[in-house]
């Protein structure tokens, strides 16, 4: 009763969705506020907006291509040598977000509860959660998904409507913030925000339902819109600019102030579960890919010895950065500056020449059929 | 789990592991050659290396030598035992004393007296009975002989049924002139229901084995075997594991035909299939593959066919071993199948399209495949209304959650986020615990240990103390622990409802397995607190996810997401909603009963019962 691994569109969409959220429960909130100020929410509306657009265009290239992954794609734009090189450059944006978002976490949760813990040890406790995943792979971490992402998003929003109370509207004007400019100048840079959305093309193989492979990316980010929108309005609307530059983890400050009676005063550290939860599926599914893409950039016939290698490599990069601060320059500084390039051009990039190919291939082939 | 401790082998010695040869109890062709030059000693290879400069006829002379150290080599390597070889001598002087016919029947009664003699070793065996007597047929007395266990048969039937036509009816005038003798005692001198006509002895003899007798007459070449089973047994008593107030309450017992039957009784319907495999090299245990044929999915059926089939093993004597054999993964922390001493719920799960197996034996039988929402469930689920239906369902997955994670919750609050407790409560555990010196790790786990050995000596002790035991045991110690500042009596309170909790879950498989998980989330907990609990739930669902009951996903239909109705999972809706039968299991046919099933309501979900809408609603 062995089957070949493949995993529902739901599935999909439901890891896309997370990749795409876990910002949320980190810093996104306070460097769009700290890029676009008050606007911060319309700037992100924008950013959903073109991403939602870009990807459009991506699904209408990627039509001739469908079961292929990104890897598959550039191997027929550019060859052999094409697919390493791209294999190599997706590597190294999977292995650097996976490295800074493991350490944000971990440091964030050692801040958050365990205080006297050496990082290396909470990081440590995710890395033994993200074997685990990586190693059973994407079929039973896209179930847990399946599982986890309805009551994450419910626990989430439950966060947002407790602190009703606190929310004023007049706390968002400015309406346009620090200006248009900044809306547009930081809204390009802001488009590394959706950078995941690049992990959809690794996940094509996988899909039971390879022809409605657009609705998962379509409903993805959707949804991811509506949720990151909604959680810098709500932070926005409890937090003013500036004072929401302030605090390093806006939604947990936003759990912190919420009191539902004597009882439930301080039900943060509950939340401890939430942002664990999110971790452990975010890095194990990341993981996944970084194993995925060295496999198949390589063409190697296993994929599971690999999972140890690449979880010591993580582990010892994320030990690189000296405190949170600096992991969150490398985040700011080099991930978020330049990802949108990697993520979102250089894909349409490599459909937009694969398709060409493709077409003089079929011409040449047409024009050779008839001469003979 | 294996495949996880392998790999991680495979990294640490760097190097690959080398494929192992199959070894198979019966077969010596795929074990490896001793006699190869990499399994010898070296001192051996020493020697063949000098011998190599020695001239010719040394050298000659050297390998006859070698040779005959190779055999001598050989007869000291002890081999396993394959199962059939024990018999092998005696094998041998059986094929030699049942003549050149391969175990083909003799038509010489004294041949096969002895025959039979020499396979039971009747001189020694003392519950082997051989009964000589006559048969008169068509005017000739034939010498018969009958044999079978003392104890394993029923006397009357074999006196009454066997006997006494063969020796005294066969003087009645019978119209049977052109019938040869065979036939004639086939069809008119054994009156019995169940009879076989056997040409070789192995037949017979297994026939005997499983309480039947053998019928040996002079100058035929086949014996007769009939059923005349007739051993103690248990009566159909109450269930002991799965007591219920409502429902029927009847349970399995160690007879698997009276298994079936109870099954049948239940289920009246001819496509019912009770499909007989034989397990066991030596105890070749009956087991029974049962199924409704149009409804259960064939390729189901085949698989635990093939599964079956495939399992060499010496002896079976329980369906719990069977289980072994039979799951998917032996390092899940969950069971992967479901193993009842009730029929009705068993009736009912092959209604689903389920499979189950009846061990002879065992009092309980393997359901096949099954989810883990099907282990949570009880049989009084659907005999109890749904409102109440529900709320037992509630209370028993809090009373899961409670086993699992109260424990290390208290653990994680206590020692890392004190803050989310209100002040008051906060300042009642501290006074609680100011006089007692151990950490609250070491207290949890004492007491948790203390808990566990009460409950395993309550089970094993005899009955009339079991109580006591769980008197002094839970009330005295616990009370002279708080007394003596060992434990806080909060903590009592912690350990006592987790112990409650864990009495709810309704399988006797599942309960352990969340008593074992217990003690990992409670020292995940005392690790890192809240945040070594999520890697613990991480981890767990993980596995159960990854986990499949016969290619059943054990977390269907919510990982994977199915398109079927969810309503019978977690909450039970009533009954007149559950048309369909659980999809993940592809039945023949999913209708398990028509959208509406109460003919007598004018209308049910918005549509008439003549199929028109309702527009009244």
């Amino acid at each position: 009763m062995d089957q070949k691994t493949t995993i529902g569109n739901f599935e999909a969409a439901c890891i896309l969705l997370n990749l795409l959220c876990t910002k949320i429960i980190l810093d996104f909130p306070r460097t769009v506020s700290e890029d676009a100020g008050t606007a911060a929410w319309l700037m992100i509306l924008l950013d959903s907006v073109v991403v939602y657009i870009l990807f459009l265009i991506m699904t209408r290239l990627y039509k001739k291509f469908e079961g292929n992954d990104l890897l598959g794609v550039s191997e027929i734009a550019f060859g052999e040598t094409g697919r390493i090189f791209t294999g190599i450059v997706y590597l190294a944006q999977f292995i650097f977000i996976t490295y800074v978002i493991l350490r944000q976490f971990a440091e964030d949760i050692k801040v958050i509860s365990l205080t006297s813990t050496p990082v290396s040890i909470v990081i440590l406790l995710f890395a033994i959660g993200m074997i685990v995943g990586a190693y059973l792979g994407i079929e039973a971490i896209s179930r847990l998904h399946v599982l986890a992402i309805p009551l994450l998003a419910a626990a989430f929003l439950l966060i947002l409507l407790f602190n009703i109370p606190r929310y004023d509207v007049s706390k968002l004007s400015p309406w346009l913030g620090l200006g248009v400019n900044a809306i547009f100048e930081k809204g390009i840079i802001n488009l590394s925000y959706f950078s995941e959305v690049v992990a959809l093309f690794f996940l094509m193989p996988f899909l039971k339902k390879k022809r409605s492979y657009g609705e998962v990316g379509r409903y993805g980010i959707f949804f991811s819109g509506i949720f990151l929108v909604l959680s810098v309005l709500c932070y926005l609307m409890a937090y003013p600019y500036p004072t929401s530059t302030e605090f390093f983890l806006p939604v947990y400050q936003m759990a912190r102030t919420i009191k539902i009676g004597r009882v439930f005063s301080r039900i943060e550290p509950a939340f401890i579960l939430i942002w664990a939860s999110c971790a452990f599926l975010y890095l194990s599914a990341n993981l996944y890919f970084i194993t995925y893409i060295f496999q198949r950039t390589f063409s190697l016939k296993y994929r599971k010895p690999l999972v140890v290698p690449f979880i010591i490599l993580v582990f010892t990069l994320s030990l690189l950065p000296e405190n949170l601060y600096s992991t969150l320059q490398a985040d700011m500084q080099i991930y978020r500056t330049f990802s949108w390039i990697v993520t979102l051009i250089l894909p349409i990039i490599l459909l937009s020449v694969a398709s060409a190919r493709a077409r003089i291939r079929k011409r040449r082939e047409e024009a050779r059929l008839s001469h003979d | 789990m294996k495949d996880i401790a392998s790999y991680l082998k495979s990294i640490l010695l760097f190097k690959p592991e080398e494929p192992k040869t199959p070894f198979v109890l019966d077969d010596f062709g795929n074990q490896p050659d001793n006699s190869d030059d990499d399994n010898r000693d070296p001192s051996m290879k020493k020697e063949e290396k000098e011998e190599k400069d020695n001239d010719k006829e040394e050298k000659e002379h050297d390998s006859r030598n070698e040779d005959a150290r190779k055999d001598d080599r050989k007869k000291k390597i002890t081999k396993p035992i394959p199962i059939n070889s024990k018999e092998k001598g005696d094998d041998e002087k059986e094929n030699d004393d049942e003549g050149e016919n391969d175990g083909k029947i003799d038509n010489s009664i004294d041949t096969c007296l002895e025959v039979i003699k020499k396979i039971y070793s009747a001189d020694i065996n003392g519950d082997f009975k051989i009964r000589e007597f006559k048969v008169r047929v068509k005017d000739k007395v034939y010498r018969a002989f009958v044999c079978f266990f003392d104890g394993l048969v029923e006397t009357s039937i074999i006196n009454n049924n066997i006997l006494l036509p063969l020796m005294t009816l066969s003087v009645m005038p019978m119209d049977t002139e052109d019938q040869p003798v065979r036939e004639i005692i086939f069809d008119h001198l054994i009156p019995q229901n169940q009879i076989k006509v056997c040409k070789l002895y192995q037949e017979v003899v297994d026939e005997i084995n499983f309480g039947g007798i053998g019928i040996f007459i002079d100058s035929l070449d086949v014996a007769f075997a009939a059923d005349v089973k007739g051993w103690e047994h248990r009566n159909v008593e109450q269930p002991t594991s799965e007591l219920n107030i409502r429902g029927p309450r009847e349970s399995f017992i160690e007879i698997s035909r009276a298994n079936s039957a109870l099954l049948r009784k239940i289920i009246k319907d001819e496509n019912l299939i009770v499909e007989d495999v034989l397990v066991g090299e030596r105890s070749k245990t009956p087991c029974s593959i049962v199924y409704i044929k149009n409804i259960a999915n064939s390729r189901l059926v085949d698989e635990v066919r093939k599964r079956l089939k495939s399992i060499k093993i010496a002896y079976l004597r329980d369906s719990g071993e069977l289980e072994q054999f039979l799951e998917d993964s032996t390092f899940l922390p969950a069971p992967q199948m479901l193993l009842t001493e009730r029929p009705d719920r068993v009736a009912a799960y092959l209604g689903e399209g389920r499979v189950a197996i009846i061990v002879h034996g065992s009092p309980h039988v393997i359901v096949v495949p099954i989810t883990f929402f099907n282990l949570i469930h009880s049989p009084e689920d659907y005999y109890l209304r749904y409102p109440y239906s529900t709320l037992l369902r509630f209370i028993r997955i809090l009373g899961i959650l409670i086993t699992l994670f109260l424990p290390a919750i208290y653990l994680a609050i206590t020692n890392y986020h004190q803050e989310m407790l209100p002040t008051d409560l906060l300042l009642a555990i501290a006074s609680s615990r100011e006089k007692v010196p151990f950490p609250t790790i070491v207290s949890i786990i004492i007491m948790e240990v203390a808990f566990e050995l009460i409950r395993e000596a309550g089970i094993r002790i005899p009955g009339p103390i079991g109580p006591t035991l769980s008197i002094v045991g839970g009330l005295i110690l616990g009370q002279a622990a708080v007394s003596a500042n060992l434990v806080s009596p909060f903590l009592i309170i912690i350990v006592a409802v987790t112990g409650i909790g864990s009495f709810a879950v309704p399988d006797f498989s599942l309960g352990y397995s969340f008593r074992a998980m217990r003690f990992i989330y409670i020292l995940l907990a005392g690790f890192s607190g809240l945040l070594g609990i999520s890697l613990g739930i991480f981890i767990h669902f993980l596995f159960l996810i990854n986990a499949k009951s016969f290619g059943v996903p054990f977390l269907a239909p919510f990982a994977p997401k199915t398109t079927g109705r969810r309503t019978n999972t977690i909450f039970r809706a009533p009954l007149w909603k559950e048309e369909d039968r659980p999809d993940f299991i592809n039945p023949k046919d999913v209708k398990q009963q028509p959208f509406i099933s109460r003919k007598w309501v004018k209308s049910e979900k918005g549509v008439r019962v003549d199929g028109s809408e309702d527009n009244n609603r």
